[in-house]
């Protein structure tokens, strides 16, 4: 801010700035700087990160996808629920409680072809493969991965009503 | 007044410098919690006492067989307040413990009385 003040050498009154002032000046301009460049850089780091999330979860993606879809499978009846009584299937569910597998339910899913359970599975743009092994062998095996080079594998573990546990491994590939 | 400035980009300096250092170890811890992996070896440890409390801890190295080959667990059985272990058993071909398992508690009933099981669970190497 501009200062008046009297000028005794030549007796009259000056306007102009004293020292104090512009030195605030100065500093404020500092201080704005420094702000202004912590937020770019905190811009850019913030940006950068997120990139690096998102790559991350894209990344993973398709292993997500059959981690979900084996959630769906093993924890979840299916819908309709009673699909294998009604033939009325819309989503493949496997489970008739938490990981207790629902042998009827294997059974009709016997006469699905591979095409159907991509789609059952809502997974249309992968080839499907679902395998129930017991001490190594397969006792069930539902779909196929065709000739997909880039498979994904999840195994989780399963019973059968009797109490026989199974390894449940579904493996998804690139539907080319 | 030129000292007084340079001590002031001096300050700025340090001050964006520890904007970066602090900033990087945040967004890489917030990057690094929970990790996808970490979470997907609870989901199998849920799974696998699932199998085993259907089961009623009846044969655990069978359930253990229908497991993911690199993962590896220890089960510990108790009474129902822990105080006493009851079953101790390990997944063949795994060592004893891991520094980096991940424990699992969950209590269940047999025959009217609470007990308690305990699942460590790690990826082997």
């Amino acid at each position: 801010m501009g200062k008046r003040f009297k000028d005794w050498k030549n007796g009259r009154l000056c306007n102009c700035f004293s020292g104090h002032s512009k030195k605030g000046q100065t500093y404020m301009v500092e201080l704005v700087f420094v702000v202004l460049l912590a937020s770019i850089l905190a811009f850019i780091l913030i940006s950068f990160f997120s990139f690096l999330v998102k790559e991350d979860i894209k990344g993973n993606k398709p292993y997500i996808t059959v981690w979900g879809a084996s959630d769906v499978l093993l924890h979840s009846t299916g819908f309709s629920p009673d699909w294998e009584e009604t033939g009325n299937l819309s989503a493949i569910g496997i489970a008739y409680e938490r990981n207790v597998l629902a042998d009827p339910k294997l059974v009709f899913l016997s006469s699905v072809s591979a095409e159907e359970i991509s789609r059952l599975m809502h997974l249309e743009i992968y080839n499907v493969s679902i395998e129930l092994l017991h001490e190594g062998m397969v006792y069930y095996q539902f779909g196929s991965v065709g000739n997909s080079t880039q498979i994904q594998q999840v195994e989780r573990t399963c019973v059968s009503s009797n109490g026989t546990p199974f390894l449940l491994r579904i493996r998804v590939g690139g539907n080319e | 007044m030129s000292y007084k400035g340079f001590i002031a980009v001096l300050d700025a300096l340090i001050a964006l410098i520890m904007l970066v250092m602090f900033t990087t170890i945040i967004f890489s811890q917030l990057q690094n919690l929970p990790s996808l992996n970490e979470a997907l070896i609870f989901k199998q440890g849920y799974d696998i006492l699932s199998v085993l409390e259907y089961t009623n801890f009846s044969d655990p190295q069978a359930v253990f067989f229908e497991t993911s080959g690199p993962l590896c667990m220890r089960l510990e059985l108790y009474n129902g307040v822990a105080s006493q272990k009851t079953g101790y058993y390990v997944k063949s071909g795994c060592d004893y413990n891991y520094v980096n398992e991940k424990t699992i508690w969950r209590t269940y009933v047999v025959e009217g009385e609470f007990k308690t099981a305990k699942l460590a669970i790690w990826m082997k190497e």
